[in-house]
């Protein structure tokens, strides 16, 4: 997973236990983010990885964001 | 009645008539405002006469696949332009507007189609899949006719809508509201001087809401204002950003991460035009009309359920009284019987769907909604509304607790993001219980005293006995208000 990815999620979350964070976390259910924090992250990724979201995304795990990230980025 | 007359501008006052229907709506709509901005979003704009053609081009495929007025038609889907033309459409065609959370499984939905004896969906394509297993025929939502049919002869008391209300107690009702209630909560939602006419406002509250469908979208049409369609909270900012919104509506949930976001990212996130948000269907914490101040925006309270279809009442300078919810809109009536809210007027729903021993429960012999809430009405006419009567939490020595009320002494810190006040048992008798959760970055120990320091202001009856420290976030009902157990 991204370091870059992980600061976020603790920058934003500081409560996210990362021992435990895989692809398959989902961001509410498993990492307890709030509708803010999920707010927030998007922000970040936006300025960080100078990408756009067009609201169509479904972002349920880690996954997807990483998944999102790479087609955008192509990282 | 004066206090909202009388402080309208001139050129708004009197400036749009009592329509009884969404028909006539759409046709004061065209004459009134024809070239300016109806919707967008962030692909496309639509004027007011194209608005209303669309609802037009959309009765006429109605009429196509052979459906008949009277038919209940269930709309699924996130906000939408094509969701706000098929709502005009399908309700000025004759049949009702089944309001059907997005969020709903397929198995629930598999249930309330036939419960709700609809005829016809029109899903959004992300909904679509959700009723592969269903035999119902669809329409697609952004499907249409080449040209306008026009509207049916609807009458004010004609069924419009059903929208599903007790989401965060017990099983969701499905509450009908006819043309004449619509229109009322759409006309009450324009009392607002200086604030929805001509505006820009977002709407991001689900249309499965009394308050995202009449509040936020009819009353700003009726307005003659622009509203983007927001489908998704999380590019409320984005939107916020491109269209730059003058008045928002929303609920305080909502308003609080609004002002969150912009504390932490700056105002721009704003638009950096926002005057005013309307908030209502929960209570309003005093902090957030005062943090709100620091970037020039006004919070507004307001009174209203599912039931009276949209706000009943509205406050118009929370300075002068911060912690009312207003006074009554024109043309409805308000009384307190021993102790609970009571209303009447043509905003009025119908009554619960395929219920009706909660519908003759919730109305009075003389025809008064029973709202259900504690309040009281000042000599001033402002109304304050105390908490729940469902909630109250009887103690052995016989006091009776709002839990609204210990709650709201609690949310007047900036320490404390939520809280949720209950009954317990301690030692056998029946205790007041707070559970808390507080801001990112404060410490246990730091909540720990806050509580402890608003318990000593509190009357001693309603001092809680636990406190109880929260790490996650409570669980919530799609308009955001904390489910009571």
């Amino acid at each position: 997973m991204p370091q870059e990815l992980i600061d976020i999620l603790l920058r934003t979350a500081p409560d996210t236990d990362i021992s435990k964070l895989t692809n398959e976390s989902r961001l509410k259910a498993d990492l307890g983010l709030t509708s803010l924090d999920f707010i927030m992250i998007m922000f970040e990724i936006q300025d960080k990885y100078d990408v756009t979201f067009t609201g169509e995304e479904t972002f349920e795990t880690v996954g997807d964001v990483i998944r999102f990230l790479k087609e955008k980025t192509g990282n | 009645m004066q206090y909202f007359i009388g402080k309208l501008l001139p050129e708004e006052r009197g400036s749009i008539p009592y329509l009884p229907t969404t028909a006539d709506l759409l046709k004061f709509l065209e004459e009134k405002y024809p070239e300016q901005t109806a919707l967008s979003d962030t692909n496309r704009t639509v004027t007011y006469r194209e608005l209303v053609q669309h609802a037009g081009c959309r009765r006429s495929l109605l009429a196509k696949r052979g459906i008949q007025p009277g038919t209940n038609i269930g709309i699924l889907g996130r906000n939408s332009i094509e969701a706000v033309e098929w709502f005009l459409a399908v309700t000025s065609f004759g049949c009702t507007a089944v309001m059907l959370p997005a969020v709903m499984q397929p198995e629930v939905l598999a249930g309330a189609i036939p419960f709700y004896e609809i005829g016809a969906m029109i899903p959004d394509a992300e909904q679509l899949p959700k009723l592969s297993n269903i035999q119902v025929p669809c329409i697609g939502i952004t499907e249409e006719d080449d040209s306008p049919a026009d509207a049916k002869a609807v009458k004010k008391t004609d069924r419009a809508a059903v929208f599903f209300t007790g989401g965060t107690t017990g099983k969701p009702k499905g509450v009908i509201l006819s043309h004449g209630a619509i229109m009322r909560g759409s006309l009450n939602g324009t009392y607002r001087p200086g604030t929805m006419y001509g505006q820009t406002l977002i709407a991001v509250l689900p249309f499965t809401h009394v308050f995202g469908l009449i509040f936020s979208m009819l009353s700003a049409l009726y307005a003659g204002s622009h509203v983007a369609v927001c489908g998704n909270m999380n590019m409320l900012f984005n939107e916020m950003m491109r269209v730059k919104p003058t008045t928002m509506i929303a609920v305080p949930g909502m308003a609080e991460i609004m002002l969150n976001v912009a504390k932490a990212k700056g105002p721009a996130v704003l638009g950096g035009r926002l005057k005013t948000i309307v908030c209502g269907a929960a209570p309003v914490p005093e902090k957030l009309h005062e943090e709100f101040l620091q970037f020039g925006v006004e919070v507004l309270a307001g009174y209203g359920m599912t039931e009276t279809a949209n706000l009943v009442s509205g406050n118009l300078s929370m300075e002068l009284h911060p912690t009312s919810v207003g006074c009554q809109y024109p043309e409805q009536e308000m009384r307190v019987v021993d102790g609970e809210l009571q209303v009447k007027g043509d905003m009025l729903f119908d009554g619960y769907w395929k219920d009706p021993k909660a519908t003759d429960a919730a109305f009075t012999e003389d025809g008064w909604l029973r709202t259900g809430d504690l309040a009281r009405i000042e000599p001033d006419g402002f109304l304050y509304i105390v908490g729940r009567i469902k909630n109250l939490i009887i103690l052995d020595n016989g006091e009776n607790v709002s839990p609204e009320e210990v709650e709201a002494f609690y949310y007047r810190s900036n320490l404390i993001r939520d809280c949720l006040c209950s009954e317990c048992v301690i030692n056998g008798k029946a205790a007041i219980q707070l559970e808390v959760l507080a801001n990112p970055g404060v410490t246990d120990e730091e909540v720990t005293k806050e509580t402890e320091r608003i318990g000593r202001e509190l009357p001693s009856y309603m001092q809680p006995a636990k406190i109880v420290l929260r790490h996650e976030e409570f669980e919530k009902s799609p308009s955001m208000k904390i489910i009571r157990k």
